[in-house]
């Protein structure tokens, strides 16, 4: 595994938490953090110069955080699954979009598909299992949550 | 000055941040209307008239750069100002939609930034 592409996965993801949805999030240690809430996993597919995909997964908890700021409602107000899904293959979208020119050619041009919820389960090891070796891993800690970054890149 | 505005993203999440953003900016806003593609928001200004249009590109039904091209194959809507709000990275695809007249800003973005194109784009000197 590359570790600029680990960093560059980790900072863009930090980076983009923080103006998207102003969420203070840190690298965690290599150790899992574990989620006392559900999780909810979601991916997204890419093709350029090189193709792949970005997954995603992280606490319910997280998600509804991020969705209450990117809406710029109280926490008390009840968000609903189609808002929650929203906020969260946004915020995918987004990190896949700024990953992609730092890990390629600013002038490269990509195709990112709709992101897609994957599980509202957070269960996607078997899923990440089936695409072999990721290109990078960030592990992040959000209020004790974790939020765990998968990127895989196919050159052939 | 308030303006009318059109927002075009197919994230309802996303349409309603940036409105959001667009008023912690000091922009006074009027009529606020919302579209979740490209042929729906063409649909809206065949009959409504707007300051400005803030456009996603990746949209399923019609993105936004076609929307755009179609926008500019109409007389009456080719010169509405167009704003594109994307999480696009490549220069040459962004060097492309300022070349058809829109202004381009990046996900995620600032108060200050969307204040600045606004104002840029309208040909307002000073916010509200």
């Amino acid at each position: 595994m590359s570790k600029e592409f680990k960093a560059i996965l980790s900072d863009v993801a930090m980076e983009t938490l923080e103006q998207l949805a102003f969420i203070f999030a840190s690298q965690a240690d290599e150790e899992d953090l574990i989620s006392g809430t559900p999780c909810i996993a979601a991916k997204v597919a890419f093709e350029g110069p090189f193709k792949g995909k970005l997954f995603m997964k992280t606490s319910k908890q997280v998600v509804d955080e991020i969705t209450v700021n990117m809406l710029g409602i109280e926490e008390e107000e009840k968000i609903s699954s189609d808002q929650r899904c929203d906020a969260f293959r946004e915020t995918i979208n987004v990190i896949c979009g700024n990953v992609l020119p730092e890990i390629a050619d600013k002038k490269a041009v990509f195709n990112i598909a709709p992101p897609e919820i994957l599980t509202e389960s957070g269960a996607i090891e078997s899923i990440l299992k089936d695409h072999g070796a990721p290109a990078a891993v960030a592990k992040l800690d959000i209020d004790d949550e974790a939020c765990d970054l998968y990127l895989f890149v196919d050159i052939d | 000055m308030a303006f009318n505005v059109l927002v075009v993203d197919d994230s309802g999440v996303m349409r309603a941040m940036i409105i959001k953003t667009i008023k912690m900016s000091g922009i006074e806003l009027g009529e606020v209307h919302q579209a979740a593609n490209g042929a729906e928001g063409l649909e809206f200004l065949k009959n409504n008239w707007i300051d400005f249009v803030i456009v996603d590109i990746n949209m399923p039904v019609m993105n936004g750069e076609e929307m755009i091209d179609r926008m500019l194959e109409d007389s009456d809507i080719k010169s509405t100002p167009k704003i594109v709000i994307s999480t696009e990275g490549s220069e040459e695809r962004i060097e492309r939609l300022r070349e058809k007249g829109a202004e381009f800003i990046h996900k995620p973005f600032s108060p200050e930034t969307i204040r600045d194109t606004i104002l840029a784009i309208t040909g307002t000197e000073t916010g509200a």
